[in-house]
């Protein structure tokens, strides 16, 4: 027996294992996403490189507590993560990264209760031969496409998605797309699905379409983040985090920061003379 | 003899990756360690059958010398809490 490294693949599969075993001994409720949680026909195996799993929020205190306990470390903030706060970055020297969910970016819902439809009737999954638990196959589709719909549209899991949904049963389709209107979805999944023009005059088309083009350009984004804010009636707290800087460390830091703060304060004139 | 429920395990076919979660640390069984490993999760129970399996997976003469050093490594798995 020795100590050595393990490669990325089985490492991510063990590092499931571990935070769901914490996850237990906290008596957390978590799902476990993408990655080999996923159900291959719907996101076939790729080099990913983290854990994701969604927890249950209210449950959320007690797992970061027992992370802490167990040497993890958070290294992002929710707020940076996106447009939707959704997630935070934690570190383990022995495992590597896990992507810590608290919600799922594009379901438009109490948190809590969105946990719970996604939760409903789980499966369980082995992972790295532990019993962990995943969602049933309408959420997880609903979960992939969400996902896909913010990555760009070149990816080789987009194009899978999408062949798939088409050759479909056409009974699983109406659940996803039902989970999805229960879950104030429908626009992520049509961005997810390529038919994002479907919804060209909802808030939140232009910042789906931000993401599912790939376009990097953060003026475009935060003025997107800002149309659908406004929609939603958070538009303080995002415009609080479009003039937080992210990276103030070094004097170089501080200029970009410094930049950025401007280009911030742009958006929020901007906004405040184009709000009704 | 089995692997116990606190231990995941990932096999690859060049070796096993092996730890007790959620604290311990990961081992990685190659050659006829990856062998033994291999025969206990097919559920041979006891250190004759899993030697014996062992050498049919690797190939090698169970001599008594293998069995002894089957015998040798289960009882670390053991006392490591890696197999009950």
């Amino acid at each position: 027996m020795i100590e050595a490294e393990v490669p990325l693949a089985a490492r991510i599969r063990l590092a499931h294992a571990v935070v769901d075993a914490l996850a237990t001994e906290a008596a957390v409720d978590l799902l476990h996403l993408k990655g080999p949680a996923a159900d291959p026909a719907w996101y076939p195996p790729h080099g990913g490189s983290d854990v994701d799993v969604l927890v249950r929020p209210s449950h959320l205190p007690a797992l970061e507590r027992r992370l802490l306990a167990a040497g993890w470390e958070q290294r992002g903030d929710y707020d940076d993560s996106s447009a939707w706060a959704h997630s935070a970055a934690w570190w383990h020297d022995r495992w590597g990264c896990l992507d810590l969910h608290r919600s799922w970016p594009g379901l438009d819902t109490d948190p809590e209760a969105a946990y719970d439809a996604l939760a409903r009737d789980h499966r369980s999954t082995l992972i790295a031969h532990r019993p962990c638990p995943t969602p049933r196959v309408e959420a997880e589709v609903l979960v992939l496409a969400l996902h896909e719909g913010r990555s760009g549209p070149h990816r080789a899991s987009t194009r899978h998605l999408r062949e798939t949904w088409t050759a479909a049963d056409p009974s699983l389709r109406a659940a996803v797309e039902a989970l999805a209107h229960e879950l104030g979805a429908e626009v992520g999944l049509a961005a997810g699905l390529g038919r994002l023009d479907d919804f060209r005059d909802h808030p939140d088309h232009d910042l789906w379409a931000v993401y599912s083009s790939g376009d990097a350009n953060r003026w475009r984004e935060w003025r997107a983040r800002l149309r659908s804010a406004r929609a939603h009636g958070v538009l303080g707290a995002t415009l609080r985090r479009a003039l937080r800087p992210t990276t103030p460390d070094g004097p170089a830091d501080r200029g970009i920061a410094a930049v950025q703060t401007a280009r911030a304060w742009h958006l929020v004139r901007d906004s405040l003379r184009r709000r009704p | 003899m089995r692997i116990a429920a606190d231990v995941a395990w990932v096999d690859d076919e060049r070796a096993a990756y092996v730890a007790k979660v959620p604290y311990g640390d990961p081992l990685v069984l190659e050659g006829s360690a990856a062998a033994v490993w291999r025969a206990i999760a097919d559920g041979c129970a006891d250190v004759d059958a899993i030697a014996a399996r062992a050498a049919a997976l690797t190939g090698a003469d169970l001599t008594e010398t293998v069995a002894s050093d089957v015998r040798t490594f289960v009882q670390r798995l053991v006392a490591g809490g890696l197999v009950v």
